[in-house]
């Protein structure tokens, strides 16, 4: 049997479920591969509902909202963009393929348009094929620690506070550089969440043996060392033949 | 005349969006609403249109909540396909008579499936879509359309059974008759629209003889996503995507060959956005938009003209166009026409839109003529600036473009103006004539497991043809939780909602599933059905298998089936922990607070006051009245200072209004239904509670920098000629110039003052009549004497005013000579230098914000927009409401404007606020947040995303004020903790959506 792709839609109740209904009422035919949770507003799509949606084995996801300009809630899907965009920016660090995320926006005068959206996307992913999910499931686990992390949450919920009014000390920051600054925080979140699933793998573990594990250089390792250590997370049990052993704090050994 | 014993009824007719606002406001405080169309739906022109101006909002987005909310409103009885055939009685006791016609189909019965029409053998031209497609003899308007019913078109049916055969619901009546019923209502709203200038009357344009020339309506169509070409902008003739479109502009408008001498307001700006939208859709289209004066005058209008421009090349060249010519072989156009400069040009386009006006509809006219209301001779209702929303009838009310040309806002700002002078006559019946049903009380389900109900809808064939629904039932009666399951022909139909709280009761049920269509269209219908059987509204979840599963997998039963089987899973997976969501009930303090005693504030208050609700009316300056204090004669000839004092003297005696005059609001606190305001005055303080606040704190004339002003006392503004001329100067033969724009449409200020131009024909007007040898001389960049006050630009050309164009990069000079000043400009017609010998100069300086509007932003928490003018909550349909419920906003606060149009939105306002202080109770929305404080670590994240200021940080944790709290759920998916979660929508439900859908078992 052919591929059939496994995919969730969240549509804001206003304008892409309308799209999505008026698409019915036109008789448009699209595939019939996506599932659809209807959501009052594309901001209320916590980037956790859709790696939670790969991680329990989706193949692809679109998230629909109401035309930029258009929210019903005011600037809700401007909250959507910046939370899907961390979406993307995980999956991508992750290794899922952020082709597999769709966000897109549908008014509800767009039967048609739904219609190519939605089919489009499917071809996509069937392109893609599916999202192994042994794979894929620890993967999306990693990038849900990731978006869950306070800073990161922090970050994206600041950043329209702090682009259009301003930081606390009144200055307004520039776009660009703020998701330069989330990405890092992606970037470091992820290599120590490796670090952390190397120790795991053999604990207690040297720097060498973990820059071999991770294939970063050893110098980049040992600066995530200090920094987990400093706050808390690995213990440097001994040293031996030189090579500082460490261990995970906190985590009970499986 | 007026009836002693009121009825608390009102019925509307016209269900555009006029009707439709006026309806809502209407029904949402206390009064019972018959809403009259003669179309088989409500949505009027707006239905139509694409996009709207200056947002570039879809129209679509953003009615369809409000025909859905006018579809379903209890206090609201919808009379479409419907006629007024007369009125008796008087103000305040009216009976109505009307005719129903025959529709050929029973509307209570039509679930708007559209099978009929996908069988029926007639076509017919669909007027919706302006002739460019076709629909069949039974027929819906539009995919949206309220109520969605089919209606048969009698002309083009051939009866030939098919639809009766086809329709499970047995709504076909072929033998259906015109019915005659009448009605009681206290008054009456008239809104029936108009109907746009027939391009064929003006033969040299080719309309209905060239293809590609179309009329600015059917080019709504074209751009529509909905409309005959699915938003691909092609022409007629054969079918490609044209580069070159011209749009005439004034077409049926400002032409005294059409019998329009009046401009039609709103077509420089919907030609603008035309020719955006058409550049959007496809950005190698080069649109020309040919115009004799860009009257861009509404708010936000100018920068909107300015990005055409600018960013999107929109060109726009000055000329009247006399004819449009084709070429009989490939169908293009040439048109000829006249550079600034005087050269003659023809060139070629492949396609031309014709900007047609605004005229009156035939059959309002002749409703009028049965109701006895006057009409002014361009056959639109006659109205008087003192109350543009009153006809000459006593208790018959008009809005919207009945009685004139206008645009979408001021057309809802009339419709709620007109709510409020409706209601106020008849507010003593408040309540009288809406129902309350009663409810048994609600079962307490906590504790108990979950006993689900799934109710599955074949809808006719509409699911049932292309999914197994028996399989369906089977299926859904093996997952856990579930303890009965239906099929039904039709699940909405009225029978089956009877048994349906029958089965309820008898199953114990405590969670139900309909599985059917939308739950956007069909959710507080079955809502409403579980709450009469003892059930909270909210243990309900929907499967939409109609619309998108079954219509749009029509080839594929297994597949469909199988998805519609996921669809009933997940919500079965979600409804084993939905709970029953509380309506929350605030008290409101009903009495409101009107922040500035100018005539819009004054009107609002005696608005409010008739209503029966008490009034604090904060003025700044010791006496009541504004910058109307320095007008004194108006271009509609009203008596200006005399109606002023009536109006001051109406406010000083009415027991129910607090003057605070020398007054400042220090703070603000509280929300809607709830504040409490500090007052300063006179050093003193003190506390008022009120529950909804209404902005209405005015404009000022700017002072102007150039043109000699200040230093040159012969060198003054349009407000101080005008107090000259009340005190009886003698202009006599003197030589008078006038410079528009003086501070308006540059670059440090961009927006038009809006009033300037007619004021300055006004005075024109004025001084020639009280001195016919006086030389009046305007100098202006575009006259925008729009809607009728376009006569008096006529008028004041004909009485030998001169008027004289400038351009901004040659402004006008104004310097001292011998005796007089000297005026110096480039008149482009003639191509030379002129200097004309003034012995009084007259500025128009712009309107600016008021000053003090930041403070009262801030304290008010609402935004002003980048002009300092405060921004209400929608430019289009919410153009009276702050985005902050329970703040309104009227007269130049919002924006320029002129005595009627400011009084038509104090109206406005005070209909916006008495929806709210009528009752003394509010409801809240079910789906709010919550805040568990155990997990809230007060980081104020949920309160920087929130877009209605409803979070706030109290004691270090969130706490979410429910009031103003509309359920979009933005800061859930904001929270670091899980602290926040949105009711019906918590993270665990959405979650059980996604695992429903992959788990084969639950």
């Amino acid at each position: 049997m052919a591929y059939e792709p496994k995919l969730l839609g969240f549509l804001c109740n206003w304008c892409a479920y309308a799209g999505a209904d008026l698409a019915g009422v036109s008789r448009v035919q699209y595939p019939p591969n996506m599932r659809v949770i209807r959501v009052m507003c594309s901001g209320r799509v916590d980037p956790l509902h859709v790696l939670e949606a790969f991680r329990n084995g989706m193949d692809g996801v679109a998230v629909l909202g109401c035309h930029p300009g258009d929210c019903h809630y005011l600037t809700g899907n401007y909250q959507a963009e910046r939370k899907m965009d961390l979406t993307f920016r995980v999956m991508e660090k992750v290794g899922i393929d952020p082709d597999r995320l769709l966000l897109d926006w549908v008014s509800a005068a767009e039967g048609q348009r739904f219609g190519e959206v939605i089919t489009d996307f499917t071809e996509r992913i069937r392109e893609l094929g599916p999202l192994d999910a042994a794979d894929a499931g620890p993967k999306a686990a990693v990038g849900e620690k990731i978006a869950s992390m306070d800073r990161i949450r922090w970050l994206v919920g600041k950043e329209r506070d702090m682009v259009d009014h301003g930081n606390v000390y009144g200055d307004k920051l520039d776009e660009a550089e703020l998701k330069d600054i989330l990405w890092n925080n992606i970037v470091n979140e992820y290599n120590r969440e490796l670090i952390r699933s190397a120790i795991r793998a053999g604990s207690p573990a040297t720097v060498p043996s973990i820059a071999e594990a991770v294939e970063m250089d050893t110098a980049t390792v040992f600066k995530y060392m200090i920094d987990l250590e400093n706050a808390g997370q690995v213990h440097m049990m001994d040293i031996v033949d030189d090579d500082p052993r460490y261990i995970l704090v906190g985590e009970v050994s499986e | 005349m007026t009836a002693e014993n009121k009825v608390g009824a009102v019925l509307v007719v016209g269900g555009g969006i006029a009707g439709m606002q006026s309806s809502l406001d209407l029904a949402n405080s206390g009064f019972k609403v018959y809403l009259l169309d003669s179309s088989p739906g409500i949505g009027g022109t707006m239905a139509q249109l694409d996009k709207t101006f200056p947002t570039n909002d879809c129209s679509m987005c953003i009615m369809a909540p409000k025909l859905v909310d006018v579809g379903r409103h209890p206090n609201i009885e919808l009379i479409t396909y419907s006629e007024v055939e007369s009125v008796e009685g008087e103000a305040g006791d009216f009976k109505v008579k009307i005719r129903k016609k025959a529709r050929y189909v029973d509307v209570e019965k039509c679930t708007g499936c559209g099978v009929c029409a996908k069988e029926c053998p007639i076509d017919a031209v669909s007027v919706f879509n302006e002739g460019l497609s076709e629909r069949r003899a039974i027929y819906l308007m539009y995919p949206q359309a309220v109520p969605l019913a089919f209606a048969i078109d009698r002309e083009k049916c051939i009866g030939c059974g098919l639809c009766e055969n086809l329709c499970l619901a047995d709504a076909i009546v072929y033998d259906d008759k015109d019915e005659l019923s009448e009605i009681n209502v206290g008054s009456i709203i008239l809104c029936p629209g108009f109907e746009e200038f027939d391009s064929d009357q003006k033969g040299e344009y080719g309309h209905g003889r060239f293809p590609n020339v179309v009329s600015s309506i059917e080019f709504e169509r074209i751009l529509s996503a909905s409309g005959p070409y699915k938003s691909h902008v092609l022409r007629a003739s054969d079918g490609k995507q044209p580069k070159k479109i011209a749009w005439v502009q004034c077409v049926g408008s400002r032409d005294l060959g059409c019998g329009a001498d009046y401009c039609s307001s709103v077509c420089c700006t919907y030609a603008i956005k035309e020719a955006v939208i058409a550049k959007e859709h496809v950005p190698s289209i080069e649109p020309t938009i040919f115009f004799m004066d860009m009257r861009t005058f509404g708010k936000g209008f100018e920068s909107y003209y300015n990005r055409a421009k600018d960013e999107y090349g929109v060109r726009f060249l000055r000329c009247r166009i006399s004819e449009i010519k084709e070429d009989p072989e490939t169908h293009d156009l040439t048109i000829q026409y006249e550079t600034e400069d005087g050269q003659l040009i023809e060139e070629e386009f492949d396609m031309a839109v014709l900007s047609v006006g605004f005229t009156s509809k035939e059959d309002s006219r002749d409703l009028a003529g049965r109701m006895g209301i006057d009409l002014n001779e361009r056959g639109f209702c006659q109205t008087q600036e003192e109350c543009p929303v009153e006809t000459s009838r006593d208790g018959v009310f008009v809005c919207g473009a009945f009685s004139g040309p206008k645009d979408i806002p001021e057309t809802v700002m009339e419709a709620s103006g007109a709510a409020a002078k409706a209601s106020g006559l008849i507010s003593e019946a408040r309540n009288t004539m809406v129902e309350r049903k009663a409810l048994p009380p609600e079962l307490d389900v906590t504790g108990v497991g979950p006993r689900i109900g799934v109710f599955i809808c074949h809808c006719g064939i509409n699911i049932g043809g292309y999914v197994d629904v028996p399989g369906l039932v089977d299926y859904a009666r093996g997952l856990p939780g579930v303890v009965y399951a239906e099929d039904n022909l039709y699940t909405c139909s009225q029978d089956t909602q009877k048994r349906f709280v029958e089965t309820i009761q008898e199953n114990h049920l405590n969670r139900v599933i309909v599985a059917s269509c939308t739950p956007r269209t069909h959710e507080p219908l079955f809502q409403a059905t579980i709450r009469e059987a003892g059930l909270n509204a909210h243990l309900f979840e929907m499967a939409n298998i109609r619309d998108q599963c079954s219509w749009v997998h029509m080839d594929d039963r297994s597949t469909a089936t199988e998805k519609a089987r996921d669809l009933v899973r997940m919500a079965i997976a979600k409804a084993s922990i939905i709970e029953p969501l509380p309506m929350v009930e605030l008290d409101i303090t009903q009495s409101a607070l009107v922040v500035g005693g100018g005539l819009s504030g004054m009107i609002s208050a005696l608005a409010i006051a008739e209503q029966g609700y008490p009034v604090d009316l904060i003025e700044a300056q010791s006496e009541l009245g504004g910058v109307m204090r320095r007008i004194h004669h108006s271009s509609e000839g009203m008596d200006v200072q005399g109606f002023l004092r009536d109006t001051i003297g109406k406010v000083d005696s009415n027991p129910l209004i607090t003057v605070h005059s020398n007054s400042q609001i220090i703070d603000i606190d509280g929300y809607i239904g709830n504040y409490r305001t500090t007052v300063e005055q006179d050093s003193d303080q003190i506390e008022i509670e009120h529950g909804v606040v209404i902005v209405a704190t005015g404009a000022v004339e700017s002072k102007p920098e150039e043109y000699l002003f200040g230093e040159d006392e012969r060198v003054v503004t349009q407000l101080d000629l005008e107090g000259m001329m009340a005190e009886g100067a003698d202009l006599s033969g003197k030589t008078i110039a006038m410079i528009q724009c003086v501070g308006s449409r540059e670059e440090h200020r961009p927006y038009c003052s809006r009033v300037c131009c007619t004021d300055a024909v006004k005075n024109a007007l004025a001084i020639k009549e009280a001195h016919p040898d006086a030389n009046v001389y305007v100098l202006y960049r575009d006259m925008r004497t729009y809607g009728f006050k376009e006569t008096l630009y006529e008028r004041a050309r004909a009485e030998g005013v001169i008027f004289i164009r400038y351009s901004l990069d040659r402004k006008p000079t104004v310097a001292k000579g011998k005796d007089g000043l000297v005026v110096g400009t480039r008149d482009h017609i003639l191509d030379m230098d002129l200097e004309i010998e003034a012995d009084l100069v007259v500025l128009a300086p712009a309107i600016i914000p008021q000053p003090g509007n930041a403070d009262i932003g801030k304290l008010l928490k609402v935004p002003l927009n980048e002009d300092g003018f405060f921004l209400e909550a929608h430019v289009k349909l919410r153009p009276v409401d702050f985005s902050t419920e329970g703040v309104f906003l009227a007269g130049m606060a919002h924006s320029p404007k002129f005595i009627g149009e400011a009084i038509a939105q104090a109206y406005a306002a005070a209909s916006r606020a008495c929806t709210i202080i009528s009752s003394d109770k509010f409801e809240t929305e079910a789906t709010v947040s919550s805040v568990n404080e155990a997990l809230c670590s007060g980081c104020g994240l949920c309160a920087a995303a929130c877009p209605y200021l409803a979070i706030e940080l109290v004691d270090g944790k969130a706490v979410v004020t429910t009031a103003l709290c509309k359920g979009c759920g933005v800061c859930a998916a904001t929270c670091r903790s899980g602290a926040v979660q949105q009711k019906g929508f918590k993270d665990e439900q959405i979650l059980s959506l996604i695992k429903g859908a992959l788990c084969e078992v639950l």
